[in-house]
């Protein structure tokens, strides 16, 4: 049984040499970023395909925070954009081989095109 | 249960493990870490197969337990363009095909060059016919043909010629107006080079020809002193078009037994056998439809009865589309069955594709 | 009477090559030859008729199919202005990365030749001139046409 009486931080500081505080600190920062790291693995991504001046999908439904992974299966260079009061990018140029990975942040229906193709368009759903 | 451990009351030894209070304060924090944090296992599963590096702002914290009736994604069909492929796409540029030289092979108007005829490109066929006209000062040459071009690689060519001898012919015993007749049929492969598309390279376009020649009047020629009515050509030209000057060159190294090309028959007393003869061309583009320039064609001298020289002219080629062209020449062929300077105009109209 | 000599056909041939060498040379290194093309405006003009003209063009148009061709028009201009000799730089991929996902076969190569002619002599661009660009035009072949 634990008492409890006998954690006192007074007499802690005295009992705990500096090596052995360094190895507790070590310890919690391990701990706590074994805990956020999880919140982040825990992000929603999805790949999306450029192929033939298209994407492979006219819509796609991710939740926010996510991460769209446009992937440049082509042979013709590509890039990405969106515009709207909520949420903007407008990526650099991306060849053949190549994946963006864009985050969604906000909720909200987006629409994806390509500078260079005009046809292409996907609605990215964010929920 | 009796927790010994907790309640050793050790002295702490500076610089091994950590003491008995560090151990519990150690165990406490975890426990209450590990009640406090969020629950990740269900949000670990809808995880991608290829994690992203974090390359974009840290993700928000995302609770997970949103509502499951989230629209499907769509699909999109990626479309693939159809090129077309065309046989007969008469693709190759303007005058790229040369016209029809005299004896049907696709070139200037006395000599061949190495373009394929037609404006077929190397995907396609292409193909024309042509009529030819050469008064001459005592002689009447007309030349009437087809040829067909494959895949901007081979060609092939018929051709007949009729060549009146008019009043000589009385002179010479056969009767006014008699007619020589000429079969002349003609192969010719392009072995390397593009004229058009080259121009960062000296390289020419280079094709190697032959021209089955059968002269229909046997004992005529023989008259005149040749030893064959039929004879092959052999030919080698090469062109290069310079297109920064608008000037497209050409030379032809031809071996013939051919007398007048082939009018007067093969072989004669002075020589019967292979010669090599030289015949080149140069033109000057004026513009997409219009070049002129000048020929020359050496002949083997074969017949001491009917000497001959080298052939000249100068002409004009106008290309109105690729379905029709016009050459107009000034035409010199030397001396032709004991008549002396022989020369008239070169009159020739191409229809294709 | 004197017979055709050869004296003359080379005169003949003497002449026209004169005659190509006297106009304006357009030495490399000097932007003589994107003066004659009235540089930067001239090829504005001259590349957005050749372009009207393409993706009218039966033959090619599926090639200009979802193509931002604003962004076509100034690389293209771009490119001629620095194969012309002009204080430009050429920013896009090289001809065969640019057109390999086209497929494009000689035939759609020539129309596109054929289409630019037609452009040049809309603005009167003298056919030697002409040539002048097609010559570093014309290698582009080897590479664009991948069918």
């Amino acid at each position: 049984m634990i008492r409890l009486r006998e954690i006192r931080p007074d007499r802690l500081m005295r009992r705990l040499s500096p090596a052995a505080w360094t190895r507790v600190v070590g310890v919690l920062a391990v701990v706590a970023g074994w805990q956020l790291g999880g919140v982040v693995l825990a992000a929603e991504s999805k790949a999306v395909v450029q192929k033939n001046r298209a994407f492979n999908f006219k819509r796609i439904t991710i939740a926010a925070g996510g991460v769209v992974q446009f992937v440049n299966d082509d042979e013709f260079i590509h890039q990405v954009y969106t515009q709207s009061p909520d949420f903007n990018f407008d990526t650099a140029e991306s060849p053949p081989g190549n994946t963006l990975n864009i985050t969604f942040p906000v909720k909200g229906t987006f629409e994806v095109h390509c500078h260079i193709h005009p046809k292409m368009q996907l609605i990215v759903n964010v929920i | 249960m009796r927790l010994g451990f907790l309640t050793n009351h050790q002295k702490p030894i500076p610089g091994r493990e950590m003491s008995n209070y560090g151990a519990r304060l150690l165990i406490v924090l975890a426990a209450v870490a590990a009640l406090a944090a969020p629950d990740a296992r269900a949000a670990d599963a809808r995880q991608a197969a290829s994690p992203s590096p974090a390359a974009s702002p840290p993700a928000t914290s995302v609770p997970p337990d949103e509502p499951a009736d989230e629209p499907a994604d769509e699909p999109a069909a990626t479309p693939e363009r159809e090129p077309k492929t065309d046989l007969f796409d008469s693709g190759r540029l303007l005058a790229t095909g040369g016209v029809s030289q005299l004896e049907g092979a696709g070139g200037g108007g006395l000599t061949p060059w190495a373009l394929i005829t037609g404006y077929g490109t190397r995907d396609a066929i292409g193909a024309n016919a042509h009529y030819t006209y050469i008064p001459l000062s005592d002689f009447r040459i007309q030349s009437e043909g087809v040829a067909v071009g494959f895949f901007d690689r081979l060609e092939v060519s018929a051709d007949r010629q009729e060549f009146d001898s008019r009043a000589t012919g009385a002179k010479l015993g056969f009767g006014y107006g008699f007619t020589f007749n000429q079969d002349i049929f003609g192969a010719k492969v392009r072995l390397l080079g593009d004229a058009v598309y080259d121009q960062d390279s000296l390289v020419p376009q280079v094709a190697a020809g032959v021209q089955y020649k059968h002269n229909e009047e046997a004992a005529q020629v023989r008259a005149v002193g040749a030893k064959h009515d039929d004879g092959v050509d052999y030919y080698l030209s090469a062109t290069k078009l310079f297109l920064g000057e608008s000037i497209l060159a050409n030379l032809t190294l031809r071996e013939t037994k051919a007398n007048q090309f082939g009018i007067l028959g093969f072989g004669g007393d002075r020589h019967d056998d292979y010669s090599l003869q030289y015949e080149g061309s140069l033109a000057y583009l004026l513009s997409r439809k219009l070049a002129v320039g000048a020929e020359f064609r050496t002949k083997p001298n074969n017949l001491s009865a009917a000497r001959e020289q080298t052939a000249y002219d100068v002409f004009g080629a106008y290309f109105v589309n690729k379905n029709l062209s016009f050459t107009l020449a000034y035409l010199d062929m030397g001396d032709i069955a004991t008549q002396r300077n022989e020369r008239g105009a070169y009159l020739s109209a191409q229809v294709g594709f | 009477m004197q017979r055709f000599h050869v004296r003359l056909v080379l005169a003949v041939a003497l002449a026209a090559t004169l005659a190509a060498g006297a106009r304006a040379s357009f030495a490399a290194g000097d932007d003589a030859l994107y003066r004659a093309f009235g540089q930067r405006d001239g090829l504005v003009k001259i590349v957005a008729d050749a372009t009207n003209r393409w993706v009218a063009d039966d033959r090619i148009k599926d090639t200009f199919d979802n193509i931002n061709l604003d962004r076509f028009k100034n690389l293209l201009v771009d490119q001629l202005c620095e194969l012309t000799g002009g204080p430009c730089k050429y920013t896009g991929r090289n001809m065969y990365e640019a057109h390999k996902g086209l497929h494009l076969n000689q035939a759609e190569f020539n129309a596109l030749v054929e289409d630019l002619q037609l452009a040049m002599n809309k603005y009167d661009i003298p056919f030697s001139t002409q040539n002048e660009l097609l010559v570093m035009l014309a290698p582009m072949e080897h590479d664009s046409v991948t069918r």
